[in-house]
């Protein structure tokens, strides 16, 4: 697989430190105002009789184009340019400090994002930092209290690991990005991509949107980083909804990324896609509701991609295996096998592509200003380790860039593209056949296919069992005889450990996924990138439905709907 | 410095038109168009089998095209020169019969609102047949919402027996009303150098911590239709300008002041060179506050100035003026929930709220007060009764409260005055038969000061809006039983030789309805005070409009002042960089 690192007009280098005064030629006066704050509040706080250790401010800018439309009629259209700033202050030492986490306290703070002005005004701007800072401070001596007093009088803690690591600096100067989108020509083409929906009655929604942004980014910190970076986004997305005679809601979603408006797809290829989705939510109405089954199962690459974000990346952040409440199903398997020894699987931010696919999860930086990289989660099917913020944990002392939040949150070790590759792959036809064999051993009347899955979630406490429960959007049983039927109403339920030892082998169609993934640090964009699996042994339950029935009356003057084809497995 | 009617004549040049931006009701109106034919099918053919068809339905639809700007420090915050725009289609269903209905009906279950109303969006394209699918499916799920309710609402009076016999809805004869007004005009870049300028001020004012100035201007058009034939559209429009500061006294206690204008159009706000002057007396009051010392605690008379008056008024005493029907509880967990929103003026009709001098009306049709604009004003309420001057207190006692279709014990004729989920008020004009000037109502302070063995009283100059509350740190909230409302801003000491002393942080206590009854003087000082209003209902039926009172200066007789129990923060332990040398 060719990979495409991005090359970017930046200034970028290792540095031990930068003064005010030597700030980069094109440093906005946002980083002229935050550094020069961020000075003057360690000279302060570091006075204080609670000295702050570290204070690191990122500020946001987001200037964003909107447009939706339904059924061919606009529904939105917006542009908006807005400025925010976190900040990441810090009293006590790297060993307890006010981040430390508190037991029996299942959630990570979210401090919340405080307004910056968006127009360059240095004094304005230092005016909103000095506030907040001021108050940042107080909350966080507070908190310092309370932390040590958790450690005072509760058990020793099973992970002695510090609160904080050192990073090294960085100084990184892009040249300011922004972005312009023809809104007027958007609003027709969603208008366009939605109309053929509204000749189905049965479609009951039927939305397309277009969202792009540039995201500027500006992080400075005491240690000596100082980062100005811009990432520029394109989602376009169209998603409908149909209803069964029962009730339930069948949904179908088509997603494209890029990094840009113009490399979002052309519209003749939208209205295919277009054209399949109602194709899909015909079939749909019509398929037979599933029943609780376990037995093989392929996932095509993007739903295996979902996959292994939902069961095996959530369990490998870093902060997971330092709370006592989390379930922390991988920090003793170090080195033991946990998948197929041909498996392997990594995440590596600074991959800008799969092939030709654009990765949502890409960025150089992560918001604790440590330089991104690679991090190999499994080789050769041993677990090697996991993702990291500049939260230690015991064992991995250092950042490995994986810290990320959306504004106003903490900052948590989270997944960016999550990749599997595995080295000896079968055809997809292939991995049928062994499928029906696996069908005939097991004595089952037929194997499923999940070609898309939607999302779903997992628990990682260790308070209820530790289980996840990923939301398939399309399912074939695919009978001895090759036959293939669609069905609906299944949820892929399971516990990781014991799906993770049942996968058998992987095709050569890998899948991408690129989403936004909400967790303790708001939501983030990610990729899951995976070939289709052979799993011997998956449990499927029923899902959970609406108890409404349809409409009562018909669709207002609705025309004659043209025929559809009937769906097929790929 | 530049006069503002010169910057409104640069509007011309770069203006937008708001309304513009809306489809503007006409003869070929397709929304109008797709509501009207929807709701015939609604009223023809939804029945669902052995259940009845909804003996009333309307549709709603609102349409909001919106400009916020604000700027703090010299610098604006947001940049979004798109008008943000909206549609919102509300159906409202009764099902059942006028005299027993699924409304008013409040359980535990899970989707059981006791409200009839159900909202969707609507696209912004003149789209008829997106407007009709819309509208039809919020409207099958109204109706079948409401059918399971009014079995449920049967099925929870079969074994009682409920008092209010007056029905759950009366009649009105059908109107037709057409509004057409001109658009609101905003020219954005004047605009937002108006508003950056505005908030440099503060720049001026070391003691203001944290200060911003915005501008909010909203132009809506609703249109409405319902089964008894009923129609009207209706053009609302209006425009604030805020300034908002804080600061902090030595002991590290919060202080905090606002100011706002009201106006219906750019043209009708003051004159630049007056805003900046508004906005510089505001940092003055923030760094006269910062200095001045708490109050004593005090009983006693306190003289509200007219400001003052008017948002005492709006905080304890206009939220009774509206009827509120009790639902049949479904859930005896909910029985002291309901007796909490019950208003004690609905059995007090005739009977004495203030004091003989003084008199409320409520005048919707009324569109000015001595020239001044009122901003209460309309022709129909949301059910398109048509409105009218509404008397509700004369001689002191309470003659009558603002009514909308719902009946209740003793007022079962609407008074066109439904806003919202409910009863509201519009143009509130508070009377008064027996006044003194400003010099005579700080001597009768003083005098009544004096019978308590008090050598000063207490002069309230301004309370803070409830909308601005989120300025104060660790302030106590409103309470009615206390008769705690939110804390006063400007507050004086008056000493018998005419000299008063700022105190600050003062919280105000005793201001229940009964201290109404006991205003003991009232002045000549008339002002016009407007202020978004809400009205707090149960589930679902809330108000928050705009309304304006007309009220004169009062002394309340027995009003407890005191300083903040509360903590008070530690101060800022860095001075402002600004104002660093």
């Amino acid at each position: 697989m060719k990979i495409i690192l991005r090359v970017l007009g930046l200034i970028c280098a290792l540095a031990l430190s930068v003064g005010a005064a030597e700030l980069p030629k094109d440093a906005s006066p946002v980083l002229v105002a935050l550094r020069a704050e961020l000075d003057r509040s360690m000279t302060t706080f570091k006075a204080q009789p609670a000295p702050a250790y570290f204070l690191g401010y990122e500020a946001f800018e987001r200037h964003a184009y909107s447009v939706g439309a339904s059924f061919g009629a606009l529904q939105y259209s917006n542009e908006s340019r807005s400025r925010q700033f976190d900040i990441d202050l810090r009293v006590g030492d790297y060993s307890l400090d006010n981040t430390h986490p508190l037991r029996g306290s299942n959630q990570t703070p979210s401090p919340g994002a405080h307004a910056l002005p968006v127009e360059d005004d240095v004094a304005a701007i230092r005016a909103a930092v000095w506030y907040q800072t001021d108050r940042r401070y107080k909350a966080s001596v507070e908190q310092l209290d309370k932390a040590k007093s958790d450690v005072q009088v509760n058990v020793a803690e099973e992970d002695k690991s510090p609160d904080f690591c050192a990073a090294p600096a960085e100084v990184c100067i892009e040249k300011p990005r922004d972005v312009t989108l023809d809104r007027a020509a958007w609003e027709v083409r969603l208008r366009r991509f939605t109309e053929p929906f509204a000749a189905y009655g049965d479609v009951f929604s039927a939305h397309a949107s277009v969202n792009v942004e540039a995201q500027t980014r500006w992080y400075v910190d005491s240690g000596g980083t100082l980062l100005q970076t811009t990432q520029i986004s394109a989602r376009l997305v169209i998603s409908a909804s149909t209803k069964a005679e029962d009730g339930m809601v069948l949904p179908r979603y088509e997603t494209w990324f890029a990094f840009n408006a113009d490399q979002l797809p052309s519209d003749k290829e939208v209205l295919a896609a277009v054209t399949k989705l109602i194709a899909e939510l015909q079939a749909l109405r019509k398929a037979p509701l599933a029943d609780p089954y376990t037995g093989p199962a392929i996932l095509s690459g993007r739903a295996a991609g979902v996959f292994f974000h939902e069961v095996f990346g959530h369990r490998v952040e870093g902060h997971r295996q330092k709370r006592a409440e989390e379930g922390q199903t991988f920090k003793k398997m170090l080195g033991q096998p946990v998948l197929p020894p041909t498996f392997a699987v990594y995440s590596d931010p600074q991959l800008d592509h799969y092939g030709t696919v654009p990765l949502g999860g890409y960025y150089l930086y992560d918001d604790q200003g440590v330089k991104a990289r690679r991090v190999n989660l499994v080789e050769a099917g041993l677990f090697k380790g996991f993702l990291m913020s500049r939260m230690p944990i015991e064992g991995f002392l250092e950042s490995n860039g994986h810290g990320r939040k959306s504004p106003g949150n903490a900052v948590v070790a989270r997944q960016a593209n999550l990749i599997v590759e595995v080295a000896q792959t079968v055809t997809r036809e292939q991995l049928k056949k062994d499928l029906l064999r696996l069908v005939a051993e097991q004595n089952k009347p037929f194997g499923l296919f999940f070609e898309d899955i939607e999302g779903g979630f997992t628990i990682t406490s260790r308070t209820i069992p530790n289980s996840f429960n990923v939301r398939p959007l399309l399912v074939y049983r695919i009978y001895p005889d090759g036959r293939e039927e669609l069905v609906r109403g299944v949820d892929f339920i399971g516990t990781p450990l014991s799906t993770f030892s049942k996968v058998v082998e992987a095709d050569d169609a890998p899948g991408v996924f690129n989403g936004t993934c909400g967790a303790e640090s708001g939501w983030v964009p990610v990729s899951a990138v995976s070939p289709g699996l052979l799993i011997s042994q998956v449990e499927i339950q029923k899902k959970e439905k609406s108890q409404d029935r349809l409409p009562l009356l018909p669709a207002p003057t609705v025309p004659t709907a043209p025929a559809v084809q009937a769906t097929t497995a790929k | 410095m530049k006069s503002l009617s010169r910057l409104i004549s640069r509007f011309a040049l770069a203006a937008v038109c708001l309304a513009s931006l809306l489809t503007r009701a006409a003869d070929k109106d397709v929304v109008m168009q797709a509501m009207t034919d929807e709701l015939a099918r609604t009223t023809a053919q939804l029945k669902l089998e052995n259940n009845p068809s909804p003996y009333f339905a309307a549709y709603r639809v609102t349409e909001n095209a919106d400009v916020n700007i604000s700027a703090s420090f010299g610098a604006l915050h947001s940049r979004d020169r798109i008008r943000s725009r909206r549609r919102l289609a509300t159906v409202e269903l009764r099902v059942g019969t006028p005299q027993f209905d699924q409304t008013y009906y409040l359980t535990n279950s899970a989707n059981a609102p006791f409200a009839t109303s159900f909202s969707t969006g609507l696209p912004l394209d003149d789209n008829y047949l997106e407007v009709r699918r819309q509208l039809w499916l919020v409207t099958d799920n109204a109706y079948k919402r409401s059918t399971d309710w009014l079995a449920k609402k049967k099925a929870a009076l079969q074994n009682k027996t409920r008092p209010d016999d007056t029905g759950d809805y009366t009649a009105e004869p059908p109107t037709q009303t057409t509004e057409d007004k001109p658009g609101l005009v905003i020219d954005q870049p004047a605009a937002e150098q108006l508003v950056r300028e505005l908030s440099a001020v503060f720049r001026e004012f070391p003691a203001v911590a944290t200060s911003s100035a915005s501008l909010s201007a909203s132009d809506g058009l609703t249109r409405y239709v319902n089964s008894e034939g009923t129609t009207y559209t209706r053009h609302d429009s209006g425009l604030m300008l805020s300034f908002l500061a804080t600061g902090q006294a030595p002991d590290g206690r919060n202080i905090a002041d606002a100011s706002t204008v009201v106006v219906r159009s750019m043209t009708e706000l003051p004159t630049k060179a007056k805003l900046l002057a508004d906005a510089r007396a505001l940092g003055q009051r923030i760094t006269d506050l910062s200095a001045a010392r708490l109050p004593d605690s005090y009983n006693g008379p306190v003289l509200f100035e007219a400001d003052a008056c008017a948002e005492v008024f709006l905080q304890v005493f206009v939220p009774r003026l509206v009827a509120m029907k009790r639902p049949v509880v479904g859930s005896q967990q909910f029985a002291g929930y309901v007796s909490m929103a019950e208003n004690p003026f609905q059995d007090k009709i005739g009977g004495r709220v203030l004091p003989t001098f003084l008199g409320l009306t409520d005048e919707p049709r009324r569109k000015d007060f001595n020239g001044a604009p009122l901003f209460g004003t309309a022709d129909t309420d949301d059910e398109g009764v048509p409105t009218r001057k509404v008397t509700l207190v004369e001689g002191g006692r309470i003659k009558t409260l603002l009514t909308d279709r719902v009946p209740t014990p003793g007022l079962v004729k609407s008074t066109g005055s439904r806003h919202g989920g409910g009863p509201f008020p519009s143009n509130l004009i508070v009377t008064a038969s027996e006044t003194m000037t400003t010099a005579a109502l700080r001597a009768e302070l003083l005098k009544l000061a004096q019978l308590r063995g008090r050598d000063y009283g207490y002069v309230v100059r301004r309370v803070t809006r409830p909308m601005f509350r989120s300025l104060l740190e660790n302030a106590p909230m409103a309470d009615r039983t206390s008769g705690r409302i939110e804390p006063a801003v400007m507050v004086f000491k008056l000493y018998a030789d005419g000299h008063e002393e700022l105190v600050r942080n003062a919280e105000i206590s005793s201001l229940t309805l009964s201290a109404f009854k006991d205003i003991a003087a009232a002045g000549q000082d008339s002002i016009i005070y407007h202020s978004p209003f809400f009205v707090n209902r149960l589930a679902g039926l809330n108000s928050s409009e705009m309304v304006s009172l007309v009220v004169p200066s009062m002394i309340f007789d027995d009003i407890t002042i005191k300083a903040p129990a509360s903590e008070a923060s530690r101060p800022l332990i860095s001075p402002h960089p600004f104002f660093v040398k």
